[in-house]
């Protein structure tokens, strides 16, 4: 954005540019393949529990899940320019106000979800206040001491993360008993609910980001100045937005403790937390498309490692048994190749092949 | 002697009051709420404390140094920082004990764990120059969000890379020092009751010398001075014909040196293993910011201050171990989120000015 031209210009102006910038790097061949992948990815997840045993849904399940947590980071990094590497505390923070909500305070599903989501929110929106007076590289440092920190703390409160061992959850998510379902039936039940909520969220989100907020944000991001010029509260749109992705990760945690009705500190270390960052990143951290992509990367990379962990050996420990050095090497390699990550590939690879200038 | 400068010091008071109140106020509070039991405590745990304190300290402080070096070269930090220290700290290790170096021994004087010890040192040196040519200098330093993802990358891989060479059971690692618990011996100075030990000792001479290597290399070899000059203006110094990218080679290739030593020293106490170093970071990282992330002195005082603050006021407030080290995690953290609110330039670090 050129701010000094533009300064004289009406905030419609500024709005409207903003929207043909977006709209240009968008070539109709990549809307295309972007939707296709989207419909595709729909469509599998609607006829999932058809396809798999349940412990493969499960696990695919909880990946889904996870997606809301790329989502947050998306909407923090990817629009409103806040790096954060301690994603994964939010997302442990949601499924421990979870599990404490559902059997501490006794609240049925749908309300304790919106209750946890709340919560994390809250408090992404507090450290969003406290933290966003620094920038850049300074709050990677903060969010990732959170997430190194949380888990420790968490250990703290036993009665709601269980302490050392974790905690299972009493209230579990079942099928009403006049459906008559079976227990691995019940699986199905939770992820279709997980299924809902994620698709629920995922157009909530687009909608806001598409809208006044959403522009807001972008400005912020390309150029503080000039947004604040045009009326923008800095401070308010900033944490704002940290305290959104914030609830999405905790939201994330929710249903995760929907699906497995287990919580413990040991999940939500700093590995958690960088998987999510390297996910959106390698999907493309700049668009929604990418979080969906980034997903497709956490599904993808630990089948990879399941097919190709034969091949290096010691000890009877593959290389690759750990997904983590897969996301290392492939944030390192896309950094070089293409920092927008899959979807920003797509997108330029889109751009040559259109005869649109 | 004029109206002007009479002027500035009500001003200075209240320019300052809120950075006052951060720091103070904490302070005060801690004082009042430790005070008694310090006391009651008496002179000789409080001396213990503060040795032990000075002792963490000084680790925290060398892998500060680390941090620092990198960020006053290129206003960048090292998240794998820690990683990088660990990897180099199990080189140390197949000299010391897989190749077995550290039988030989020249009376007191561990020779062969020495030698490993500065040869891991060498070889990471090697590494980080290495990762600094190949990974970090086609980046514009300006911009993060490539360098937070290199460096990120980086941590995930020489994590999982020791986690499959050298597996994640946890290793002992020789001592440069006496060790505290060797039986029959006398291995500590008694100073008023409180034990001083020899280990202890040990790591603030090791400190002391990496001070002085640091004030010697950079004030008198004309290296240093190059690096000082890229620090201080990247743009004018290569404009005079520093090779700016050697420069910075350099500088990754002495923190990761650095680093690897602070490996070394803490290793004996926390046992080897690849997620050794993720807990020592953020005291690190805390270390570097209150002294100021541009400032080796800041990250030496930082260092100790941080050790002190933990052993002092968490050892008097914890009632065990876990909640020892709980307690210690969040006024780490607590301690980063204070300086960069209220003061972000940290005690000895210079204020950026920020034109609009």
């Amino acid at each position: 954005m050129k701010a000094g031209s533009d300064l004289a210009a009406s905030p419609e102006a500024l709005w409207s540019e903003v929207e043909a910038a977006a709209d240009a790097g968008w070539p109709q061949w990549v809307r295309t393949l972007n939707r296709t992948v989207l419909v595709a990815a729909g469509l599998l997840l609607l006829i999932l529990p058809f396809l798999v045993e349940s412990i493969a849904l499960r696990r695919n399940a909880s990946l889904l899940v996870l997606s809301l947590g790329v989502l947050g980071l998306v909407v923090a990094t990817g629009k409103a320019g806040l790096i954060s590497l301690g994603h994964g505390a939010f997302v442990g923070l949601g499924a421990f106000a979870m599990g404490a909500f559902v059997d501490l305070v006794g609240l049925p599903y749908p309300l304790a979800l919106t209750a946890s989501f709340v919560t994390c929110c809250l408090f992404g929106w507090l450290l969003g206040l406290i933290a966003l007076r620094v920038k850049g590289i300074y709050l990677a440092l903060i969010t990732m001491g959170l997430a190194v920190v949380f888990p420790s703390v968490a250990k703290r409160f036993p009665s709601i993360t269980g302490g050392t061992s974790g905690r299972p959850i009493e209230n579990t998510l079942d099928a009403p008993a006049w459906t008559g379902l079976t227990d691995s039936q019940t699986i199905a039940v939770r992820y279709y609910f997980c299924l809902v909520v994620c698709i629920a969220v995922f157009a909530l989100t687009r909608n806001l980001l598409r809208g006044r907020i959403g522009r807001a944000m972008q400005a912020v991001r390309d150029g503080e100045t000039a947004a604040a010029a045009f009326g923008v509260s800095i401070v308010r749109l900033k944490a704002g937005a940290f305290g959104y992705s914030a609830g999405l990760a905790g939201t994330a945690g929710a249903l995760q403790v929907v699906l497995f009705p287990f919580v413990s500190h040991e999940q939500f270390n700093v590995f958690l937390s960088f998987r999510l960052y390297a996910a959106a990143v390698l999907g493309g951290i700049g668009a929604i498309i990418g979080a969906i992509y980034g997903v497709i990367a956490i599904v993808i990379v630990p089948t990879l490692n399941d097919i190709a962990g034969g091949l290096i050996r010691n000890d009877g420990r593959g290389l690759l048994d750990n997904d983590v050095i897969v996301f290392g090497v492939g944030l390192i390699l896309l950094t070089f190749v293409s920092p927008d990550g899959f979807a920003g590939l797509v997108q330029r690879v889109g751009r040559r092949f259109s005869n649109r200038p | 002697m004029t109206a002007l400068q009479l002027d500035t010091k009500p001003n200075w008071f209240m320019a300052n009051w809120q950075q006052l109140a951060g720091f103070g106020l904490p302070v005060l509070a801690i004082a009042i709420y430790i005070g008694d039991d310090i006391v009651e405590g008496g002179a000789r745990l409080f001396l213990q404390r503060l040795f032990d304190g000075l002792d963490n300290g000084a680790i925290y402080a060398v892998v500060a140094v680390a941090l620092v070096l990198i960020f006053k070269a290129t206003t960048l930090i090292n998240f794998a920082q820690g990683e990088l220290a660990m990897f180099g700290s199990f080189l140390a290790y197949v000299g010391a004990v897989t190749l077995g170096l550290d039988d030989v021994k020249v009376g007191p004087i561990p020779l062969g764990l020495l030698l490993s010890i500065v040869v891991a040192m060498v070889i990471s040196a090697a590494i980080g120059a290495g990762i600094e040519r190949v990974l970090i200098r086609p980046f514009d330093p300006s911009d993060h969000l490539p360098v937070v993802l290199i460096t990120l990358g980086l941590f995930l891989i020489l994590n999982s890379l020791a986690a499959f060479v050298w597996n994640v059971n946890p290793r002992e690692f020789p001592s440069l020092f006496p060790a505290r618990n060797e039986s029959g011996a006398q291995n500590f100075v008694e100073i008023a009751g409180a034990r001083l030990f020899y280990d202890v000792i040990g790591t603030y001479i090791v400190l002391a010398a990496i001070g002085l290597a640091l004030y010697f290399i950079l004030q008198r070899t004309k290296i240093g001075l190059a690096f000082r000059a890229v620090s201080s203006n990247t743009e004018s110094a290569r404009l005079v014909g520093v090779r700016v990218g050697r420069v910075l080679g350099f500088g990754w290739a002495l923190a990761s040196a650095f680093g690897t030593l602070g490996g070394a020293l803490v290793a004996p106490k926390l046992f080897l293993k690849p997620d050794m170093m993720a807990l020592l970071l953020i005291f690190s990282f805390a270390a570097a910011t209150v002294g100021g992330l541009d400032s080796l002195i800041g990250a030496i005082v930082g260092g100790l201050s941080i050790g002190l603050i933990q052993s002092v006021l968490v050892g008097y407030l914890g009632d065990n171990d876990s909640a020892f080290i709980i307690l210690s995690l969040a006024v780490a953290f607590v301690v980063i989120l204070g300086v960069l609110w209220t003061k972000p330039a940290g005690l000895f670090g210079t204020s950026a000015v920020e034109r609009v």
